[in-house]
């Protein structure tokens, strides 16, 4: 039975890494194939490593601008997004007022409104207030799209803190602030990380709305030069997917980094039962 | 720990404050709204105000030809030579849009908000909003008073772009003349020629097939353009109605009968006589196939030339294997293409004056001779030289002008004359009449019926 | 529990301004003008119900488009998130392997849309493609189905472009399985029960909240899922992987008709507060601990 247990574990585990690790070796073996060998398939790489592509990817899109532009907007609207959802969803957690039900529906939102309809009526705010074209544009509508996904997360996490702690605090002395930034946030840690993970992926791979509401080239993230390779009738994959590499490296970086959290967040955590 | 909590009350605060700033905005922004015009004008007079004290008027102005696209290059040059002509006077501000489909949507986004830039292409259904929303400007009257300009636009790309009422809002950037390439050595080794007439060209499909060759390079997915060229050459070279149906723009139905009959045969084509990846392939799937020397037939225009000298594409040698024909019953796909137009009919005089100037220099002698040389887009006139090295260095584009002489029956394309509703029906039931799941009859209707909810 | 008005209103403020900043606008126009025939350079007129009844008895694209949506919010928020919360409970036991599979089941979330887009296409394509020529290998006989387009296949295929990556669903309850302290496992140890046992009957039960979260935010991305099926199958063949927000988006961009485009959008944020509300209640996610 343990054995028959063991053996499900291992063959459940193994599917699973292997329909994921395949992508991602396929996307990265394609950024050293030439357009030719992409599209037909196979294994070999016939023209050696193509590593060409990644000089076409450099050359043909202005990545290193979009770059510079997607670490800043990820970020502010990483660090934003969890400020603002923290603090939203500790007061909902732990105190009792009449508006909730209107609060959660309000963070709910960003979650079933179609995108579609999002376009047009962020281009005419971002137009009217004078933020069209800027990056603090971009900065705030992702703050806002990632609202719900960081709330709920939040919501739920400060949900398994005891309440005791703070309690401590507070008969200790210690004011609302206080108590919430030296009790409830270090408690927090691995939610946050892995808030964040989700909230900086959203920054990190949104086209839409990022070609929507900028104009100038130097005002560009990342995901609109992965479509600077595929026009109508001479798209260049190779070049696709090593700008795919190049982009995505960053992303699983801060993902390492930021699950380190969460696993020294045990030491702080172990709290719950 | 204490660094780190005021760290973060910095942060809650900095936060607040943006949003605050934000949140004011937003509230002011419906009163701003009917005091736009007003201050758009403000912007105006100190444009022009700027433009005494010499400083050049920026236009805008923007543009899919960027990265991988063929025309980049060309694109690339001709606006840098404006912007250096006219410097200090007048100068080109680019938005750049990589693929045509972020390049149509986010002009939809400025259409509806009458944003639209300076000049831009019109292409799928872009000038008709620019047109609804009131910023298209009617070119005729400069048309006339330019003879230079003239010579090089020409009557027949004018009158391809003039409405009923005379007025025409947009400038072809280029003639096309698309016809179809074939591999040589096949049709050597299946003992056939270029057919001349739709009989022919199925049996000899059957031919190939029968030698072991895959006929065709057919695609259905995006917007099924290598299969819908086929479609559009049978419709137009049916008789004079099928002739009439595919010069018409917006025609009324689809259901007619040369376009059933037309239906018909791509389903045959796409069941027998293509590859096993046609259906729900991109254009990318298709054109590779060819170039890589597994299919008989693509149909494409001359801008695939380089494709077939480029290693990375296609196979070593693959260029003078590659042969260009006319469809069977002497049939060319000959059209202009929709062309820039000008969206400067609530801006001022001065701005309008550089716009019309960039456009000019965009539509004239000099921008078509970049695009010819550097992409393989063929002038609108005759009046742009085509010189004879280029003729000896660009065999195929050489032969396709040539082609253009003897050809019986030209027509335009499905993706100019038909809503881009049409054109998506095509990508979503194509694999259907592949799969026998539907009949031409009943694409014909839904084609019908996409075209009729998009009047 | 604390209730100090000032802080109350402080904590929610930014969020609330943020609300009335990016979403307030588009939902007042989005509800505003579905009722109207809302189009590019044409009068705005007032027409009633009429987008909403258009499309429930002339669209049968839209009907399909509902259907699907629902069926994959339902797989969605079942499969694939008991494939993610398997992988946590299995990966919870800390193991050589614990970390390391964590972070590649992660890795298909990173890959952005344009080159997923792609990948599916080419590994799938029916000539070429890895699956097939996996399975021709297997089998010893050339296979070379449409996966994407074969009309019994394509809106399985499509699913299963997203049904088992739940590396999500997997970080959330692994963060969460961290705050569980050690004695909680060492006292069901003692009392003498299987690990399974102890998922069962402790785990899970603790993660009640955050795996409601889970079923939430998946749910809730099938009303959201567009560009791979824009890139894969175009909806086609038919209207076979046809769902919501693909609906909206041809309506908008295709049709240009905005007043019908928005009565579908209200349609979808009704499917999506319907779904919100049974998740919510499913997991009691309203009541306090």
């Amino acid at each position: 039975m343990k054995y028959l247990g063991k053996l499900f574990v291992g063959i459940f585990l193994s599917i699973i890494v292997i329909i994921s690790l395949v992508p991602f070796l396929w996307v990265f073996a394609s950024s050293f194939r030439t357009n030719g060998e992409i599209l037909s398939g196979g294994f070999g790489f016939a023209h050696g490593l193509y590593v060409q592509n990644y000089s076409t990817a450099f050359k043909l899109a202005p990545l290193v601008a979009f770059y510079k532009n997607s670490i800043i907007v990820a970020i502010l609207a990483t660090v934003f997004n969890i400020a603002v959802c923290t603090m939203a969803a500790y007061v909902v957690v732990r105190c009792s007022f009449k508006a909730k039900g209107l609060i959660t529906a309000m963070f709910s939102i960003g979650l079933i409104i179609p995108s579609a309809a999002l376009i047009q009526p962020l281009y005419n705010t971002m137009m009217n207030t004078g933020l069209y074209n800027t990056l603090t544009a971009l900065v705030l509508v992702y703050t806002a799209l990632g609202m719900p996904t960081t709330f709920y997360i939040m919501v739920s996490y400060i949900r398994t803190i005891p309440y005791t702690l703070e309690e401590a605090a507070y008969i200790d002395g210690s004011g609302f602030v206080r108590t919430f930034a030296t009790i409830v946030l270090p408690l927090t840690r691995p939610a946050f990380a892995t808030a964040g993970v989700i909230q900086f992926l959203l920054a990190w791979n949104e086209f839409q709305l990022a070609l929507t509401l900028t104009g100038d080239t130097s005002k560009r993230t990342l995901p609109i030069a992965l479509y600077y390779f595929k026009s109508a009738f001479a798209s260049d994959y190779g070049a696709m997917f090593a700008a795919t590499v190049v982009v995505v490296v960053p992303s699983i970086i801060v993902f390492i980094l930021l699950q380190k959290q969460v696993i020294s967040g045990l030491a702080a955590g172990s709290v719950k039962g | 720990m204490k660094r780190r909590v005021s760290k973060l009350i910095a942060l809650a605060l900095a936060v607040t404050t943006t949003a605050v700033f934000a949140g004011c905005g937003s509230t002011a922004s419906t009163e701003v709204k009917d005091e736009a015009p007003a201050t758009e004008a403000t912007a105006e007079t100190e444009e022009v105000a700027a433009d005494t004290a010499s400083e050049p008027i920026e236009i805008s102005y923007a543009t899919f030809m960027v990265g991988t696209h063929a025309s980049a290059a060309a694109e690339t040059e001709v606006i840098e030579a404006f912007n250096k002509q006219y410097e200090g006077k007048i100068k080109v501000v680019v938005e750049e849009l990589p693929t045509d489909d972020a390049f149509v949507e986010k002009m939809e986004v400025l259409a509806s908000s009458k944003s639209l830039p300076d000049v831009l292409i019109g292409k799928n259904g872009i000038r008709e909003l620019a047109i609804a929303n009131g910023q298209a400007v009617d070119l005729k009257p400069y048309l006339d008073e330019d003879a230079e300009w003239m010579k090089y636009v020409g009557e027949g790309a004018m009158n391809y772009n003039m409405t009923d009422d005379g007025k025409v809002y947009s400038i072809s950037n280029q003639r096309q003349n698309v016809g179809y390439f074939y591999n040589k050595e096949m049709f050597e080794a299946a003992g056939i020629e270029p057919a001349k007439t739709w009989d022919e060209f199925m049996t000899n499909c059957q031919t190939l097939k029968d030698a072991g060759f895959t006929p065709l390079a057919l695609m259905t997915g995006e917007n099924a353009w290598t299969t819908n060229l086929w479609l559009a050459a049978m419709v137009g070279t049916a008789n004079d109605d099928g002739n009439k149906f595919m010069n018409t723009s917006y025609p009324d139905t689809y259901n007619t009968p040369e376009f059933i009959d037309a239906l018909g045969k791509i389903q045959v084509m796409l069941k027998d006589y293509t590859t096993a990846d046609a259906i729900g392939a991109i254009y990318s799937n298709a054109a590779n196939n060819f170039e890589q020397g597994q299919v008989a037939m693509i149909a494409n225009g001359p801008w695939m030339c380089p494709d077939f000298s480029d290693e990375t594409k296609s196979v070593a040698g693959f260029a003078d294997k590659v042969g260009v024909a006319l469809y069977p019953n002497d049939g060319l796909i000959s059209q202009f293409e929709v062309g820039y137009i000008l969206c400067t009919a609530d801006k001022s005089e001065a701005e309008q004056q550089a716009a019309l100037e960039f456009l000019k220099f965009k539509t004239g002698a000099y921008a078509q001779g970049v695009f010819l040389e550097k992409a393989g887009v063929l002038p609108l006139t005759d009046n742009v030289e085509i010189t004879d090295e280029y003729k000896a260095a660009n065999p195929l584009i050489a032969k396709t002008i040539e082609l253009a002489g003897q050809a019986k029956y030209t027509f335009g394309t499905l993706d100019n004359n038909a809503y881009p509703a049409v054109i998506e029906e095509f990508a979503k039931w194509y694999p259907s009449l592949a799969y026998d799941e539907i009949t031409a009859e009943d694409l014909a209707s839904y084609l019908s019926a996409a075209n009729d909810a998009s009047k | 529990m604390k209730n100090n008005r000032k802080w109350i209103v402080l904590f929610l403020l930014p969020g609330i301004l943020l609300f009335a900043f990016i979403f307030l606008a588009t939902l007042v126009i989005l509800f505003g003008s579905s009722f109207t025939d809302w189009t590019i350079g044409k009068e705005l007129s007032f027409v009633g119900l009429k987008n909403y009844i258009n499309i429930f008895t002339e669209d049968a694209g839209f009907i399909t488009a509902i259907k699907n949506t629902f069926i994959w919010i339902l797989l969605q928020s079942t499969i694939h998130v008991v494939i993610g919360v398997t992988v946590a409970l299995m990966l919870s036991r800390k193991r050589w392997y614990s970390n390391a599979v964590r972070t590649i089941f992660f890795i298909p979330n990173v890959i952005s849309s344009a080159a997923l887009g792609m990948l599916f296409l080419c590994t799938m394509n029916p000539q070429y493609g890895l699956l097939n020529q996996l399975i021709s290998k297997i089998t010893g006989e050339p296979c070379t189905t449409n996966w994407f387009l074969g009309s019994n296949s394509a809106f399985w295929t499509v699913t299963m472009t997203w049904l088992p990556y739940a590396g999500l669903v997997t970080i959330l309850v692994m963060a969460e399985m961290s705050s569980i302290s050690e004695d909680v496992y060492e006292a069901a140890k003692i009392d003498g029960a299987t690990p399974l046992q102890t998922d069962f009957h402790i785990v899970l039960p603790l993660m009640r909240n955050i795996i409601g979260t889970c079923v939430v935010l998946a749910a809730t991305s099938m009303l959201q899922k567009l560009d791979i099926i824009m890139m894969t199958t175009s909806g086609g063949p038919g209207n076979k992987t046809m769902n919501l927000p693909m609906y909206v988006y041809e309506t908008v961009f295709t049709y240009k008709k905005f007043g019908k485009a928005n009565a579908e959008g209200i349609v979808l944020i009704a499917v999506g507060i319907v779904c919100l509300k049974v998740i919510r209640k499913a997991f009691k996610m309203d009541e306090e601990d």
